[in-house]
C-alpha cells in the first residue's frame, strides 16, 4: 500500500505534518514449505508468521526536537484521498515504533518513521482500511 | 498413489516423505556383555529391526479438524494396538509394522491453513 501526501497522519495524540508518503509493507517472517515423494517441486507453502510494516516519510523543514521513541505503542491512522470525498480512505492500526531515522542533505531533510502493526489477538489483520 | 497404513490414508492431508532407517547386522560390543571395558570387538545378534520414518505436515481447515487427524494417528501408537502393513506413495510395502512414535516438529502453525510438521516412526519388531 502506498499513499502519497496523505491528508492527516496521527500517532496517538500527535499529528505528523508534511508527510510525503506512507507505505504499508507486508512481510513473511516465517514460511512453511514442503515437498512430497513424487518429484522435485514444492507442493505446499504457507506463511505462518507475518509482519505489517508502516513507513512514514516526513519532510523536516526546520529544527525538530520531537519525534516518537522506539517501543512506543499507540493508535496510528492516516487518511488518503483521490481528491474527492468518494475516494477518502482511512487506514488505522495499533502500532509500535520500531525506528526513527533522519536523512539530511543540502536539498532537504527527511524523517523516516518505521512502525510495526500489532494485531489484537493474532488472527485479526492489524491494518484496517475503511 | 497415496500412502497407507493398515489401508488407511493417515497422512494424506498434507505432503509427507518416507525414509528408511538403518539396516544391517545388530552388533553388541563384547565389553558390554563381559563388563570388562578392555575387551575389544563385538558380536552379532541377528539383524537390526526395520524402521521407517514418515515426515510431513498435517493440514486442516481448523484446529478441531487437525485434532481429528492427529488423534487418529496417535491412536495407532497405543501399546495395545496391533501391527499392519505400511505402504509408501510408490507401492513399497512393509508388513507387520507398528507406529512406535509420533512427534511434532513444533507448535501448530496457523496461516492460510492450520498445519503442523511431524515425524512418525514405524517399526517391525522381532517381538511381534
Amino acid at each position: 500500500m502506498v499513499v502519497l501526501r496523505p491528508d492527516e497522519v496521527m500517532f496517538g495524540s500527535s499529528v505528523w505534518s508534511n508527510v510525503a508518503r506512507v507505505t504499508v509493507d507486508r512481510l513473511s517472517t516465517r514460511g512453511v514449505d514442503e515437498w512430497d515423494d513424487f518429484g522435485p517441486f514444492l507442493v505446499f507453502m504457507d506463511v505462518v508468521r507475518q509482519r505489517a510494516v508502516i513507513r512514514i516519510s516526513q519532510e523536516v523543514t526546520g529544527d525538530d526536537f520531537d519525534g516518537p521513541i522506539p517501543g512506543e505503542l499507540d493508535a496510528f491512522s492516516f487518511i488518503g484521498s483521490s481528491g474527492s470525498d468518494a475516494g477518502i480512505v482511512k487506514v488505522e492500526a495499533e502500532a509500535v515504533v520500531e525506528s526513527v531515522l533522519h536523512k539530511v542533505s543540502d536539498f532537504g531533510s527527511t524523517r523516516v518513521i518505521t512502525l510495526v502493526a500489532v494485531s489484537s489477538d493474532g488472527s485479526v489483520d492489524p491494518i484496517t482500511v475503511s | 498413489m497415496g500412502s497407507t497404513f493398515k489401508g488407511i490414508d493417515y497422512f494424506g492431508s498434507g505432503p509427507h516423505r518416507f525414509a528408511s532407517g538403518r539396516r544391517g547386522r545388530r552388533l553388541v560390543a563384547l565389553s558390554t556383555l563381559s563388563g570388562v571395558v578392555t575387551d575389544a570387538g563385538s558380536l552379532e545378534f541377528g539383524d537390526l529391526e526395520i524402521r521407517v520414518e514418515v515426515r510431513g505436515r498435517l493440514r486442516a481447515a481448523s484446529d478441531a479438524a487437525l485434532w481429528v487427524i492427529r488423534d487418529a494417528i496417535t491412536a495407532e501408537g497405543d501399546s495395545t494396538v496391533g501391527s499392519g502393513v505400511l505402504v509408501d506413495h510408490h507401492g513399497q510395502s512393509w508388513s507387520t509394522m507398528k507406529l512406535l512414535s509420533y512427534e511434532e516438529d513444533g507448535p501448530t502453525d496457523r496461516g492460510r491453513e492450520v498445519s503442523v510438521g511431524y515425524t512418525a516412526l514405524f517399526g517391525q519388531l522381532v517381538s511381534g
